[in-house]
């Protein structure tokens, strides 16, 4: 390759990450203008539909007609666009003020079982986690969160008819670790896989959740240049496999 | 000189709303209301039209003092941390409590007020139940459990 041709790929690639960095802002700024801007009228409705059902409340359910059943509609139509906006704002937030440091993989896990740990032994779940563990060069609070989400993932959609297991185990790849938690829960058909970690996507309806856990998982995921797959089978487990890149050697 | 001190429960406190949003101004109301707190409400929408309420200038120019000042951000005219930095540069008006009432999460709002030297913050609550408790919480701890100083 001439030094022209090569100096004119560079450029190339150059401007496309200027391009890619811009586009990835705005973006950021949209979810959080939104969000905040967002808030300010839902506010208004939440409060005043909520007063309205105070104070005229019994006169409008008393009344013939279909007029209590409107009041709920838009009470519960208002929480429901609460969760989604608060669900937009702590995802936007995720990655600001980000701070990579060499640490081991163990204290994230240290951390999420801290969190999940009642909710774990109320279960009786078990969680292996497959020695060694590695030293890991990322954000830890970030990465204590993903092991949260995945995890209690795990525990949320466990099996009816099993105890919940869970096994994390780690590979030493090239350039990056790779992480799999593995559960023995109810699963989803392996066609969902991608979708699973878009944005309040929700697989069932019948688990509480604005849809955001595995979302946010994702974007902590690409903040460390890595990426996340799901490999699942129905009523078999699924496992969550992520790359998290060594950073500079 | 004897001053007195600003009375818990004997005659009404004085609290100034700055508050641009009419249905802002009717939710603080009526959580007001529902605290045993005694007090006259002052609302004023405008930034600068506050500015002139509490220096008093021109028609405001009898104005009575707040007890303590309830602030919103984002106001027109001039805006919520200007009418706090103004207060707060005056030797005699930095005196009186200015707590912050938003709808901003913001951590830029936060820490610009506190700059500014907000002697709280608040955000605004989301149900008419939890402004209720803020402005409870909020006026037992100025009146009852604090000292103010004199008028």
């Amino acid at each position: 390759m001439t030094d022209e041709v090569h100096q004119e790929l560079k450029e190339q690639l150059d401007q496309k990450i200027a391009e890619l960095s811009r586009s990835n802002r705005e973006l950021e700024q949209f979810a959080y203008v939104a969000s905040h801007d967002l808030q300010e009228p839902l506010r208004m409705i939440a409060n005043f539909v909520e007063l309205l059902d105070t104070e005229y409340g019994d006169a409008i359910r008393n009344a013939p007609g279909d007029g209590g059943l409107y009041l709920d509609y838009v009470k519960g139509g208002a929480v429901r666009a609460k969760g989604l906006i608060d669900a937009l704002l702590v995802f936007s937030r995720v990655g600001r003020g980000m701070r990579r440091r060499y640490f081991p993989a163990r204290e994230a896990i240290d951390a999420a079982m801290l969190v999940l740990g009642p909710g774990l032994s109320e279960r009786n779940a078990r969680v292996h986690v497959l020695d060694p563990l590695p030293e890991i060069f990322a954000d830890s609070e970030m990465m204590a969160r993903l092991f949260t989400n995945v995890i209690g993932n795990s525990l949320k959609y466990r099996s009816p008819e099993r105890l919940p297991e869970i096994e994390i185990e780690v590979r030493d790849l090239e350039g990056s670790y790779m992480f799999l938690v593995r559960d023995n829960g109810v699963g989803f058909h392996q066609r969902d896989a991608e979708r699973i970690f878009d944005l309040f996507r929700r697989l069932r309806t019948d688990k509480n959740g604005a849809g955001i856990g595995l979302a946010i998982c994702q974007k902590i995921v690409l903040c460390h240049d890595g990426e996340i797959f799901a490999l699942s089978e129905e009523d078999q487990g699924t496992t969550i496999s992520f790359t998290i890149s060594k950073g500079a050697p | 000189m004897y001053m007195t001190p600003v009375p818990a429960a004997t005659s009404p406190v004085r609290i100034l709303l700055i508050e641009d949003n009419p249905g802002d101004q009717l939710l603080t109301r009526k959580a007001l209301a529902r605290t045993r707190l005694e007090h006259d409400l002052i609302v004023i929408s405008d930034g600068r039209a506050a500015l002139d309420f509490l220096f008093q200038r021109g028609e405001h120019s009898n104005a009575p003092r707040p007890d303590l000042i309830l602030l919103d951000l984002n106001l027109p005219s001039v805006d919520g941390p200007t009418v706090l930095a103004d207060l707060k540069h005056d030797d005699d008006l930095r005196r009186i409590p200015v707590i912050i009432l938003t709808s901003s999460e913001a951590e830029s709002d936060l820490v610009g007020s506190y700059t500014r030297h907000a002697n709280s913050y608040m955000v605004k609550p989301g149900t008419p139940d939890q402004f209720a408790e803020a402005m409870t919480s909020l006026s037992e701890y100025w009146f009852v459990h604090s000292r103010l100083c004199p008028r």
